[in-house]
């Protein structure tokens, strides 16, 4: 169940990476999109009737299975850096391009290099 | 126990570049003499076709991490000490702050560790180290189109990274392993279930988007060329391959020679074409780089054991002259003043006579003139019984890869006395040497190589008529050029390539 | 909208549908009822000395990912502060006026301070963790710095000071894990007694460990959120 709400995420967080124009748009899908993922990872551990992994004495007991906890610790600190750094790049482009729409800025940018001499 | 040094001494010493601009400096020297050591050290251990393996803290394979300096790994490392040494020469003059280096050497240690690793998901965590170290080095000298270029890089590097987050959720679900020898025992005796499909399917795509495949690598022409030229040589010639030492491990596990069948033909033809009509050097030598992994990975999709010997021979040759290309075509831009092509054949009196050989041997190797690195690699591919089809991509793509480096004639005139001498020459000849002398080399570092000698003269054949033909249909089509569409490879369209790409695998792989 | 691109937005959500559609069916056919459980059952509480398990799992079995993620985490605070620009301003007013937010935001910081020092110290016996704690810690100097202006803050807490903590401690859990080699065991494996789990002082390396991830992200993190600060000028 919760494996299948991470899919469907994932998949809202794509089409809007592919649909929608502004860039802080784009970097809240990809967030959504990873958080997705992240979800789908943790969703593999349950198990019917399981408890939290922290117990002294529970040999016996049926609890979550806790590599894909620890798994998601390590997914979860890169994800927050990758979207605090592709923040960052937005902010300086457009410091440089005083817009957030990604085709304009393409535009830009090819015209900036065929006047600067490449393409 | 020497093995996890490797990785981990690169981190640390990038951590005591900031003590200075002088110390980061000496701390890369000293970092590769390092590493210099410990590989010839692990090299001479596995000499006899033995592994050294470790498990970090000492648990079995299935609990804790395990690496291991295998057959890949001994291939690898020297490429990455020749790159490694290479690129600190040529930046030896410039004034780059500590971050430059520490970066560096986060990305060398990236780099190691992930040539050792044998576990999936430390794979996912380093090629999320090397996304993010190759991001920030590619927008290093924060020029709009490199931010611009760089941010493409890094959503699609994500959505790459995601996918191959699931595959992992969904190999785990089904194995209860991570280990790559554990899960190649399981995954043989799953057979043919769906979940297999789909998790080679998303794992394949993920690491897709970083090995410079078709569908999903359409950023890689923008970010390779935009960047600076050393990181470029970096780039291109090393990070790109940890792709294929991953998408070698991957075919382990899952069946995928039809998918490399097709998307390696896909990725060196598309190459071929824009590297082909593309005015600027840097970004030819990106459309070639995607040319040439068309090549590797089409090679992997023979599947034999000699075939697997020649993908990674032709990975090494690639990374040094691809490596070498980018270094000199940088000093070469930056002398000129401009990277396009009808701007460097004008003033090709400027640049120096160092820059324009280094330039004249990397273009020879690529094209395949026997004996050089190029030759040797390709030899060893084309005499491993490849199919048909694959001969057929394999003649196409040199064609067009002599084509389109034919724009580069104008630029080899050396003169008796240059206006301006080479700074980089250390840094050329570092990378020149074992492209010259590849065959001697590698029969000296790896001893079980064989070649037939009836098969010489075909070869050389083969690769001279490849050249001749590519020359001359340059003479001949010279005017005209074909306007090819860019928006391929904008953001969205990318995105739309990649689910397709990952549906299309998926196709290749149940049937 | 032009046809061009309705029939482009068309085709991005029949793709992805598909896509999401069939990572369900697959995933859902042929799948055991139970997962089998991983090999870390039964044996994670002697072998790593931590009543909470996932702690052993990412502090003890795979802490080589524990490390190259938190050198993620430098590589990115490095890059916020390289590419957010030079541009400081000197000055930064704080735009909170209102009495009500200055004095809760500074009851709030010694409250996250000792909620952070518990998360890391505890980690090995509840749910909680160095990352967890170091992000608290940050928040409460944030709300600190909300409170009484952030060059009071700074006058105190010094940048370079923050930068040589966060060296520091990713220095010193660099060299832990390589400690173990000139004694004679594996890297990475751990040296100190496991205690009786349950205990405060169990676990073996697991606090220690949990303590330097803790300074490093609160380090780390303090110095994304004033980089901020100090780009947008004002608090």
């Amino acid at each position: 169940m919760a494996f299948s709400a991470g899919i469907v995420l994932l998949g809202i967080g794509l089409v809007a990476i592919a649909i929608r124009r502004d860039l802080v748009i784009k970097l809240l899908a990809l967030g959504l999109a990873n958080a997705g993922s992240i979800l789908c990872l943790v969703a593999i551990g349950d198990r019917p009737e399981a408890r939290v992994p922290i117990c002294a004495v529970c040999r016996d007991a049926v609890y979550a299975d806790p590599l894909p906890q620890a798994l998601v610790l390590s997914a979860i600190v890169i994800n927050f850096a990758i979207l605090a750094l592709a923040l960052v790049f937005v902010m300086r482009l457009v410091e440089h391009y005083h817009s957030t729409d990604s085709r304009r800025i393409e535009g830009l940018v090819q015209r900036d290099l065929r006047e600067g001499g490449r393409s | 126990m020497i093995v996890v040094v490797l990785p981990l001494s690169h981190f640390v010493l990038g951590l005591f570049c900031y003590a200075g601009k002088r110390a980061a400096r000496a701390l890369a020297a000293v970092g590769w003499c390092l590493g210099a050591a410990l590989t010839v050290f692990l090299m001479l251990e596995t000499r006899d076709g033995s592994t050294v393996t470790v498990v970090l803290g000492g648990w079995s394979p299935g609990l804790g991490i395990e690496l291991r300096f295998d057959a890949f790994a001994a291939v690898f490392f020297p490429l990455v000490l020749l790159l490694e040494l290479a690129v600190i020469l040529y930046v030896r003059k410039d004034d780059h702050r500590p971050l430059f280096y520490a970066l560096l050497q986060f990305l060398l240690g990236a780099v190691f560790a992930l040539l050792l690793t044998q576990d999936l998901f430390n794979t996912y965590v380093i090629l999320e180290l090397l996304t993010l170290v190759s991001f920030l080095l590619v927008g290093y000298e924060r020029r709009p189109a490199q931010i611009w270029a760089s941010l493409k890089y890094l959503v699609l590097a994500s959505i790459g990274m995601s996918l191959f987050l699931i595959g992992i959720a969904v190999v785990y679900r089904h194995t209860g392993t991570l280990n790559l020898h554990l899960l190649a025992d399981a995954l043989s005796s799953s057979g043919d279930a769906r979940w297999v499909a789909l998790a080679g399917a998303l794992l394949t795509a993920g690491v897709a988007v970083k090995a410079g495949l078709f569908t999903f690598s359409l950023w890689l022409p923008a970010a390779h060329s935009e960047a600076p030229s050393a990181i470029s040589a970096l780039l291109s010639g090393l990070v790109i391959k940890m792709g294929i030492v991953v998408f070698l491990r991957l075919s382990q596990l899952f069946p995928l020679e039809l998918t490399l069948q097709v998307l390696g033909a896909a990725t060196a033809l598309l190459g071929a074409v824009y590297a082909a009509y593309a005015i600027d050097l840097k970004r030819m030598l990106a459309f070639s780089t995607l040319s040439q992994i068309g090549y590797l990975v089409l090679g992997m999709a023979i599947g034999t054991p000699a075939a697997i010997v020649g993908v990674l021979g032709y990975a090494v040759a690639h990374g040094l002259f691809k490596g070498l290309l980018f270094l000199a075509a940088g000093e070469a831009s930056a002398v000129v003043g401009s990277g396009q092509f009808r701007d460097l054949a004008a003033r090709r009196a400027e640049i120096p006579n160092a820059t324009v050989g280094a330039l004249l041997i990397g273009t020879l190797g690529i094209v395949a003139l026997p004996p050089l690195a190029g030759f040797a690699a390709k030899a060893v591919l084309l005499t491993s019984h490849p199919g048909p089809f694959i001969m057929a991509v394999f003649a196409l793509t040199s064609v067009g890869t002599t084509f389109a480096f034919s724009k580069l004639l104008p630029v080899f005139r050396f003169r008796r006395e240059p206006k301006r001498k080479s700074a980089r020459l250390a840094a050329y000849s570092v990378l020149s040497t074992p492209i010259l002398f590849f065959i001697p080399l590698a029969a000296a570092a790896f001893p079980g190589l064989r070649l037939s000698p009836s098969a010489w003269p075909l070869l050389v054949l083969e690769s001279v008529g490849a050249i001749a033909v590519g020359v001359l249909l340059h003479r001949l089509t010279e005017r005209r050029a074909p306007r090819l569409p860019g928006s391929i490879f904008f953001l969205e369209e990318s995105t739309l390539a990649i689910l397709i790409g990952l549906l299309l695998v998926y196709a290749l792989l149940r049937g | 909208m032009s046809r061009g691109s309705r029939l482009f937005h068309l085709l991005v959500i029949v793709s992805t549908g598909c896509v999401v559609l069939l990572v369900l069916l697959a995933f859902h056919s042929e799948t055991p009822e139970t997962a089998p459980y991983g090999t870390y059952v039964d044996r994670s509480v002697e072998e790593t000395g931590a009543t909470n398990r996932v702690a052993g799992v990412y502090l003890n079995y795979r802490l080589y990912d524990s490390l190259l993620e938190v050198l993620v985490f430098f590589v990115a605070v490095l890059g916020v502060r390289h590419y957010l620009g030079t541009r400081e301003r000197a000055e930064i007013p704080t735009l909170a006026e209102s009495e009500v937010v200055r004095t809760s935001a500074a009851l709030l910081f010694p409250l996250a301070l000792l909620l952070g020092v518990y998360l890391a110290t505890l980690g090995q016996i509840s749910p909680g963790g160095g990352f967890g704690a170091g992000a608290v810690a940050a928040s409460g100097v944030l709300l600190a710095s909300i409170a009484l202006g952030i060059d009071a803050i700074e006058r105190r807490l010094r940048r370079t000071t923050i930068e040589r903590i966060e060296r520091g401690a990713l220095l010193v859990f660099l060299l832990l894990t390589l400690l173990p080699l000139p004694l004679g065991r594996p890297a990475m494996s751990d040296l100190l007694p496991k205690g009786s789990p349950g205990a405060v002082l169990s676990g073996g390396a697991i606090p220690l460990y949990n303590t330097l991830i803790a300074l490093k992200v609160l380090a780390g993190s303090w110095l994304i959120l004033r980089s901020f600060v100090r780009h947008r000028g004002e608090i």
